[in-house]
């Protein structure tokens, strides 16, 4: 029974070794295509990149701004309930801009795009994979990361940081709706309170985390495409895994980041 | 045979632990229509995508034109891939672009033409497998027979040495089948090029096929002309031939033990 055991470990083992091989393979060829590919003429599938763009940014913006708008309300309403107690109310404004710029709003928005672009991603190649077109490709000496991958990553990483100043300004607001609708406070006082409270390097990390989101959530995506075995129910499976690994990546950095910039301000 | 343009030399390679392929070697003549014949399952498929440099085998080697190409790196196989031509199953259509972008794609990407001209080029293809007039059409919105048709001139367009077709016919009504199979002549006959046919209906065979090469349970059982197959004594050759369904015989003891899952 402990042979089993001990087998199975290293079943388990070799094969996240084996996938880990490949994700860094992925990674290695996508920057070879992002940078190198293009410095010697072997073209840049612009046109692509741009159509990714629209889909991955443009198209997400309503959602992003209706649950940044949400997430606003919602931690104006929970700080209220403590600060009040206080005779705080006014750091209503403190707190939701703080934490939106820092946290939410990076966050809200990588778990947005995790679940509509990272799915995407996945399902996308996936499904080229299962109808031989990836084979296809390969087959004409086409190169499928250059033509599937490369105008993903440069779609999601252009286009998540955009996102985020948006849900930044949208959390705000509607930290402001509930302080000026039912906190009773004055909107001037809100407004000044909040930018006074904001420093740039509070917009600036959550923009940096950003970028490292939009790459976790998009090679996770693209890999797990990659990774699809066996038809319609192997896509489903790994398009449901990129969500989730994604997920679970991003806030493993988003710790790990979260902890660096705390270091950094203590003055390490 | 005077200066195959591919030889297989004792071809070795496995699904994980199942052996698909055992020791298979076989030569490829320029400028005819070989085709590679099995019951499925035979690993047929496998061979060709071996041939394709899709898949690299556990031991053996490839010649294209004297070179080997399972030692070489994807880098030098995308220099080769250039001069050869594959027609998948399903077509392989990129199912985002036009038939006109998908015909059009290796010129796109491998030459540095004018736009007009490849459009002149593309057209001509199109017209060659009879889809002119459907330029702008998805994959989607066309039949399976000519999603077909529309990749084999998307395998044509940078007119290459050697065409590889996987079951070309498969799916297709009769009349159809005879069409692709008459498309196929046509393009041996005019363009001269070598085609290797993976392919297990037997019509379609006796239409095309100048060599046949019988594969079974990933051995090479039969390699040689049409005329020499069709006399052939081999009772696994004729069993394919004749359309004979294969019985597995069971004595009553094994019978007993496989159906009531008691190993033996």
């Amino acid at each position: 029974m402990l042979n089993r055991l001990a087998g199975n470990i290293g079943k388990k083992t070799l094969s996240g070794m084996a996938d880990m091989s490949h994700a860094s393979r992925l990674i290695n060829e996508t920057i070879y295509w992002l940078f190198v590919g293009p410095l010697k003429k072997k073209g840049f599938r612009w046109a692509s990149a741009v159509n990714q763009m629209v889909l991955i940014g443009y198209e997400a913006v309503p959602i992003i701004s209706l649950i940044s708008l949400a997430v606003g309300i919602i931690m104006a309403l929970q700080a209220a309930y403590q600060l009040r107690r206080f005779g705080a109310l006014i750091y209503v404004a403190d707190l939701v801009g703080i934490s939106i710029t820092r946290e939410l709003g990076p966050l809200m928005s990588a778990i947005v795009l995790a679940g509509r672009s990272g799915s995407a991603f996945a399902a996308e190649i996936g499904s080229m994979k299962v109808a031989e077109e990836v084979d296809a490709l390969k087959a004409m000496g086409l190169n499928p990361v250059k033509f599937l991958v490369v105008p993903k990553i440069l779609g999601i990483v252009v286009m998540l940081p955009g996102l985020i100043l948006i849900a930044d300004f949208m959390g705000i607001a509607g930290g402001f709706l509930v302080a000026v609708g039912s906190l009773d406070l004055n909107f001037e006082r809100y407004f000044n309170q909040t930018v006074n409270a904001l420093v740039l390097s509070d917009v600036l990390t959550g923009l940096i985390k950003g970028l490292v989101f939009a790459l976790v959530i998009g090679f996770v995506g693209c890999h797990e495409g990659f990774s699809v075995d066996g038809g319609a129910e192997g896509v489903g499976l790994r398009t449901t895994r990129s969500v989730v690994t994604g997920i679970f990546l991003v806030i493993l950095a988003d710790c790990f980041f979260t902890v660096l910039f705390y270091l950094f301000s203590q003055g390490v | 045979m005077s200066d195959p343009i591919v030889q297989i030399i004792d071809l070795v390679s496995h699904y994980g632990d199942l052996k698909v392929l055992d020791g298979v070697s076989l030569e490829i003549p320029r400028g005819q229509i070989t085709v590679i014949a099995g019951s499925s399952g035979c690993g047929k498929t496998t061979l060709l995508r071996h041939m394709i440099g899709l898949l690299k085998p556990k031991s053996g080697r490839i010649l294209l034109r004297g070179e080997d190409i399972v030692a070489m790196s994807e880098k030098d196989l995308d220099r080769i891939r250039t001069r050869q031509g594959v027609l998948f199953q399903s077509g392989g259509l990129l199912n985002s672009m036009t038939l006109t972008d998908n015909v059009a794609l290796p010129l796109r990407e491998h030459t540095a033409l004018e736009e007009s001209t490849i459009q002149i080029m593309t057209r001509m293809k199109l017209e060659l497998v009879g889809l002119l007039g459907f330029d702008s059409f998805l994959p989607s919105q066309i039949s399976g027979g000519m999603k077909k048709r529309a990749g084999l001139a998307r395998a044509i367009s940078m007119d290459p040495e050697i065409l590889y077709f996987d079951e070309p016919t498969a799916g297709l009504d009769p009349g159809t089948s005879a069409e692709m199979d008459e498309l196929i002549l046509k393009l041996k006959k005019t363009f001269r090029m070598t085609i290797v046919a993976v392919t297990h209906e037997l019509p379609s065979i006796k239409s095309i096929a100048d060599r046949v090469v019988m594969l079974d349970r990933g051995q090479v059982i039969f390699s040689g002309t049409l005329q020499e197959i069709l006399v052939c004594e081999n009772p696994q050759v004729r069993r394919f031939l004749d359309r004979e369904p294969s019985h597995v015989v069971y004595d009553s003891e094994t019978y007993l033990n496989a159906i009531t899952g008691i190993e033996a």
